[in-house]
């Protein structure tokens, strides 16, 4: 009896049933859309203006053992300007935009995958034989190195101009097969903030103003030359010359790269704290082209991606337009 | 001519599509995959009351995705990128890393949670179809003899959920006639115990009237031989889940799944053999396994061996990185395999009116 029941009362159910469907379906894609929305750049003004503020932290990138685009064995020095309460992703995805890298990556569950490119897209601490190759992540003072065993996203590294002073932000990718009885290899940068982001002058510099309307300073990216000589094409003055934005040294095996910078900030201890907040001057740009080949995929992908993209939605449209043409049919 | 396809078809189709769902978290693939499944739902499903469970689980796998985005936005890992907004924290102590009590929301968590919740919602979506496509007494004859030993627990785990979906529109009936709250979160809540406690009521009713004309009664099988068939049947059920496991975990070792789940297979198929061998059933007017019957089980595997190719090849293309978030590609075999898995929509008789 309680079946003729449903089927008497059938006409008026699904109505109300799909119109809740509906509703649920319509807010996950507000959702959605919002959230990708806001991926793709609304929220960067932001955050460069954050970054303006400036905090430093110092920061090494080693690419370890094994080739990497960078060359084999490259190590990238950098002091980096963050917003407050920067987070370590933070100041690492400010050093590879400094870089012209492509942004770090990340797996579903927050562990880092890849730094500039590598390794390329779908390996995230794969296995290689019987070891992991892996990021490691480390935090520097001037006693030395010490491992994390958090993540990136979770810590906060405080900044250069903070109080307590900072800790350099240390990145090492381990081939597995490196690890020695004395432990995980460490990064191969000097683990002294100081020498990375030397201490701020006593007296306030006298600068004019950014020379450029965008808000950000174009400083001189490629090390200087020892004495602070400024590269050239670069817009310097002496207030805001001689510190490390971006050295790259090479292990004594390796291969030096053309831009080859010289010792870690010799010039610098005295420079006042000017850097470069969204650093991409012609030198650096050239270094990122070299050091990620894979950074910039042609508009030829994005296209590509794109057309991917629309023949999946009209897949599933059609699919779900003929399922609605046998709906009429076998349930008219 | 009218006829319901074999049940077993229909699960064997299901299920794989709900495997090559779990080898993808690309949106494009997942929603394809529930597009085409809702496709033969509607084409293919009767008048039986089963037949609208599909809405049911439908449903199920909305709630599934919403929740899992609200757990991802109060408790998982905090995952870096572009910040919405931000929920006031609580620190945590170091033993409990990994878990975090409120903390900035960036966009890439979002994606990411909703990615695995429609996963999950899919898989969902794919068992719902089987449950609204095959009758579930249909499917309990043509179950194995040995399987008729543990005849209760059997019928009970296969007729739930058609029992509970049927169960609910009841329910609701009533409480509507009643002029209590039947719909939201009201509706909800005089809704589950008896809705639970009914689909098992009749399930065990069905179970005992089964029983009644000699379905759970143990054959005149000898003590040696029903021990053997019963160890056969447990290592090849273990056999068959480890297998599965490689098949759908693509982290696994390679080398794993194939071979497990071939082992299981010949260990079940033996167990099988064995303890059905002295039974003396017959089956009245069984139901057939014709070339429709053959279609659908290929055109699930199809669906599952595009996404497997796919995986092989493109591995990219199926797990779209969020984080930095990457518009998803659509990956050929794949779509061609899920594609290919809504013939039965059309190649299958229609069912009985």
């Amino acid at each position: 009896m309680a079946d003729a029941l449903a089927s008497g009362a059938a006409p008026e159910r699904p109505d109300r049933r799909r119109r809740c469907g509906a509703r649920c379906l319509v807010a996950l894609a507000i959702v959605l859309s919002g959230a990708i929305a806001g991926s793709t750049g609304a929220f960067g003004g932001t955050r460069r203006a954050c970054a303006a503020s400036g905090n430093h932290v110092p920061i090494v990138i080693d690419f370890g053992t094994v080739s990497s685009p960078a060359g084999p064995g490259t190590v990238r020095t950098l002091c980096v300007a963050v917003g407050s309460r920067a987070t370590g992703s933070d100041v690492l995805a400010a050093a590879s935009a400094q870089l012209g890298w492509p942004a770090p990556r990340y797996n579903s569950i927050g562990l880092l995958c890849a730094i500039g490119g590598y390794p390329s897209a779908p390996a995230c601490a794969d296995r290689s034989g019987s070891h992991f190759l892996y990021w490691s992540y480390w935090r520097g003072a001037a006693s030395g190195w010490t491992y994390q065993s958090a993540g990136p996203a979770t810590l906060r590294p405080s900044s250069c101009e903070s109080r307590g002073g900072c800790t350099v932000e240390g990145w090492r990718f381990v081939d597995g097969a490196d690890t020695s009885a004395s432990g995980l290899p460490e990064p191969r940068g000097p683990s002294d903030p100081a020498a990375i982001c030397p201490p701020v002058a006593t007296t306030t510099p006298a600068t004019s103003p950014a020379p450029a309307g965008t808000g950000t300073t174009h400083t001189p990216t490629a090390p200087a030359v020892p004495g602070g000589a400024s590269t050239p094409g670069a817009p310097t003055t002496t207030a805001r010359r001689g510190t490390s934005a971006a050295t790259s040294t090479t292990t004594p095996g390796g291969h030096a790269p053309a831009r080859h910078g010289g010792g870690h900030s010799s010039t610098a201890t005295t420079a006042p704290r000017h850097r470069a907040q969204v650093a991409l001057g012609p030198v650096q740009a050239a270094a990122g082209r070299t050091a990620a080949p894979t950074a910039h995929t042609g508009g030829g992908g994005h296209r590509n991606a794109a057309v991917g993209l629309g023949i999946g939605v009209m897949a599933v449209l059609a699919v779900l337009a003929v399922g609605f043409v046998q709906t009429r049919r076998t349930h008219p | 001519m009218p006829r319901s396809l074999h049940p077993a078809a229909w699960w064997i189709w299901a299920l794989a599509l709900g495997a090559a769902a779990l080898r993808t978290k690309n949106p494009l693939v997942l929603l394809l995959i529930g597009a085409v499944a809702w496709l033969v739902v509607v084409s293919r499903r009767g008048n039986a009351p089963w037949a609208r469970s599909f809405g049911s689980f439908v449903r199920i796998g909305i709630w599934v995705v919403v929740i899992r985005v609200a757990l991802q936005v109060l408790f998982a890992v905090r995952l870096p990128g572009h910040e919405l907004f931000a929920l006031p924290s609580i620190e945590l102590p170091s033993w409990m890393a990994g878990v975090s009590l409120g903390g900035p929301v960036t966009t890439e968590a979002l994606v990411t949670a909703f990615y695995e919740g429609l996963q999950l919602a899919v898989l969902l979506a794919c068992v719902g179809a089987a449950n609204s496509l095959a009758s579930p007494y249909r499917l309990l004859r043509c179950l194995p003899t040995v399987l008729y030993e543990a005849g209760v627990v059997v019928t009970v785990a296969l007729s739930f959920a058609p029992q509970a979906s049927t169960s609910v529109h009841r329910v609701q009936e009533a409480r509507r006639l009643r002029g209590r709250p039947h719909t939201g979160v009201q509706g909800l809540r005089g809704l589950a115990v008896p809705v639970l406690e009914g689909a098992l009521d009749r399930s065990l009713f069905l179970a005992a009237s089964m029983d009644a004309r000699g379905y759970g009664r143990k054959a005149l099988v000898p003590e040696g031989r029903r021990r053997v068939t019963n160890v056969a049947l447990g290592l090849g059920v273990m056999a068959t889940l480890i297998g599965a496991y490689g098949l759908l975990d693509g982290s696994s070792p390679s080398g794993l799944g194939l071979p497990a789940l071939a082992c299981g297979a010949v260990l079940l198929a033996g167990a099988l053999g064995l303890g059905g061998a002295r039974s003396s059933r017959s089956r009245y007017r069984p139901d057939p396994w014709l070339l429709p019957e053959w279609i659908t089980v290929a055109a699930g595997v199809a669906a599952y061996v595009g996404v497997a190719v796919s995986a092989r090849l493109d591995a990219a293309s199926l797990n779209p990185g969020t984080s930095p978030i990457v518009a998803p590609s659509l990956p050929v075999y794949a779509t061609a395999g899920v594609l290919l898995a809504a013939v039965p929509a059309f190649a299958t008789p229609r069912p009985a009116p």
